[in-house]
């Protein structure tokens, strides 16, 4: 026989996609803010701007790294990224990053006990309706008080990864495949 | 060799549709087609295809020793000389190769003719290797076929154990971001690698990071090995090109694949083995007038783009494209044999070292392009 015995598909076909259950680990409570002023609708001023603040360097640190606007673009949307202050571009040889869109404050919620780490939110171009944080992890499709698993929105630094250096010529030419 | 018509399945839409073969049609037009089949004998496969593929497979992988150890070569096949030494390393490691297509010009009786060699970013692999398989399952089921039907195809089977023996616990899979056809390619080989025990993940080529010496995905994990459906050529003039050389990660295709997705190795394969009844006499293109009975193709190229063809009546016929910025070949015609009004190319699969498949595509033109479709076959005498 000159063909395969048997073919099989475990990934492409999803007979019955497998579900497995959460952990133990308790959502705890945070907040999404578009904006200061979002905040201080519902908390003192000077707690959201220190919040905010917060969020701001913890995007320096965080947020994706691209190699160029276009490729940052997209995946965040025109006109929502931003090559981050000259310092940071000196040292970094120059990368773009989105802009935050919104920040989600955990600490000042629960006089600093609360393990959710306050920390910058975006939102991407195919689910714009979505915050997410740097990892990517979904928070919450609105603002307001959200539950979120603490390991789930871990800060974790972008470290040194560059993205977009693949890729160019796909754009260009519309055939690659042979 | 025959072509024989015969009723679609009513089912295989609803089959495509479950089985993730989502690109079936593309832009409104069938390009699976099962509304005929090709009947070739076992001699014919055997030994006009297979012992043939086999040969090829041989003599090309013998040139890339010659290519490597010569800087004449390397630039004639306009490889970029800051990344010879790469492709060269590539070579002396063996670093390990997945898999090629070779097309041939064949009609079922005249030798087949290599006109290319799809060594670095082939497709027609899910619809060769699977869906083809399941078309012929089903046909011998309903009797629509002879009994006793095969077909050329341990296409999945030697991937399986091919996967098995890269000697990599974990393999990365891209693909470019908006093309279901190369998704579906690449989904289907992380599939056949996880059916083999590998640990898989899937990132799109534009998303790939790097740094600290290391190509990342999109959620920062470390790529130690990958399979990239997207061509060296390009990899090599983006910005990430210059990083690969010094990075740990192990890419499939190996960078030395270059040489042999080259349609400069035609030229190179008729200057060593001159009047080979498979092979059709090649040279690089002078720039002079193209003769009747040639065919001029770009060193890189792909799906018939910037293909002319210049036919024995005088009869010329040209296919634009956005590779007119190389340096070209060119090949004598071995015009595609015409069935029913189609012009018909055998796609011939190559696994590792060992040739085991074959794919036939159709098209209304002479010069075969992403518009063609796909044909299954069976082996039946």
């Amino acid at each position: 026989m000159k063909r395969s015995k048997k073919v099989a598909l475990t990934l492409m076909a999803p007979i019955s996609a497998l579900y497995i259950a959460g952990c133990s680990e308790p959502p705890v409570d945070a907040s999404v803010y578009k904006s200061v002023e979002q905040c201080a609708q519902f908390h003192d001023r000077a707690q959201c701007e220190s919040q905010f603040q917060q969020a701001k360097q913890v995007a320096e640190q965080t947020a994706p790294r691209y190699t160029s606007l276009q490729a940052c673009e997209q995946d965040f949307g025109a006109g929502n990224c931003a090559v981050p202050g000259q310092q940071q571009y000196q040292q970094s040889g120059g990368f773009f990053m989105p802009m935050m869109m919104g920040f989600m404050a955990g600490q000042m919620l629960s006089g600093g006990r609360n393990p959710v780490q306050t920390q910058p939110l975006y939102r991407s171009k195919d689910d714009p309706n979505t915050y997410r944080t740097a990892q990517n992890v979904p928070v919450s499709r609105g603002e307001g008080p959200v539950k979120v698993r603490p390991s789930d929105v871990k800060v974790a630094p972008a470290g040194v990864v560059r993205r977009g250096g693949f890729g160019a010529q796909a754009a260009r030419r519309t055939s690659f495949g042979g | 060799m025959k072509r024989i018509t015969i009723e679609e399945r009513p089912w295989w839409q609803e089959q495509a549709r479950d089985l993730g073969f989502r690109f079936h049609t593309i832009d409104g037009e069938k390009y699976w087609d099962e509304s005929a089949y090709y009947q070739f004998s076992l001699k014919q496969v055997e030994n006009d295809i297979e012992d043939v593929t086999q040969e090829l497979h041989e003599l090309a992988m013998a040139l890339v020793d010659e290519v490597v150890a010569s800087e004449q070569k390397l630039e004639q096949l306009c490889i970029p000389e800051r990344h010879w030494d790469l492709v060269a390393t590539s070579w002396r490691q063996r670093q390990p190769h997945l898999y090629g297509r070779m097309d041939f010009s064949y009609d079922g009786a005249a030798p087949a003719k290599l006109l290319e060699l799809n060594y670095d970013t082939p497709t027609s692999l899910y619809e060769s290797g699977f869906f083809q398989w399941l078309w012929l399952e089903d046909a011998i089921k309903h009797d629509m076929v002879p009994k006793g039907s095969d077909q050329f195809n341990s296409l999945q089977e030697q991937l399986q154990s091919r996967f098995g023996e890269l000697g990599v616990e974990r393999l990365h899979f891209a693909s470019v971001q908006n093309s279901d056809e190369d998704l579906g390619t690449v989904r289907y080989l992380q599939d056949i690698a996880s059916q083999a025990s590998l640990a898989t993940r899937y990132v799109p080529m534009e998303q790939i990071g790097f740094g600290d010496g290391h190509f990342w995905d999109r959620e920062d994990q470390a790529i130690d090995a990958i399979f990239k459906l997207y061509p060296w050529e390009f990899m090599l003039a983006e910005e990430f090109g210059d990083l690969i050389a010094d990075s740990q990660t192990l890419w499939l295709e190996p960078p030395w694949k270059i040489i042999l997705a080259n349609k400069g190795i035609l030229p190179l394969l008729w200057q060593a083995h001159k009047g080979h009844p498979n092979l059709l006499e090649a040279h690089f293109d002078d720039g002079s007038a193209l003769g009747r009975g040639w065919v001029k193709k770009p060193i890189f190229s792909r799906e018939g783009a910037n293909v002319e063809l210049y036919l024995p009546d005088g009869q010329r016929l040209a296919e634009p494209g956005p590779y007119d910025d190389g340096r070209f070949i060119r090949q004598a015609l071995a015009p595609l044999p015409a069935f029913a009004g189609n012009h018909t190319l055998v796609g011939s699969w190559v696994v590792g070292d060992v040739a085991c498949g074959m794919g036939i595509r159709e098209d209304s033109s002479l010069i075969t392009k992403d518009s063609a479709r796909f044909v299954p076959h069976i082996i039946s005498e």
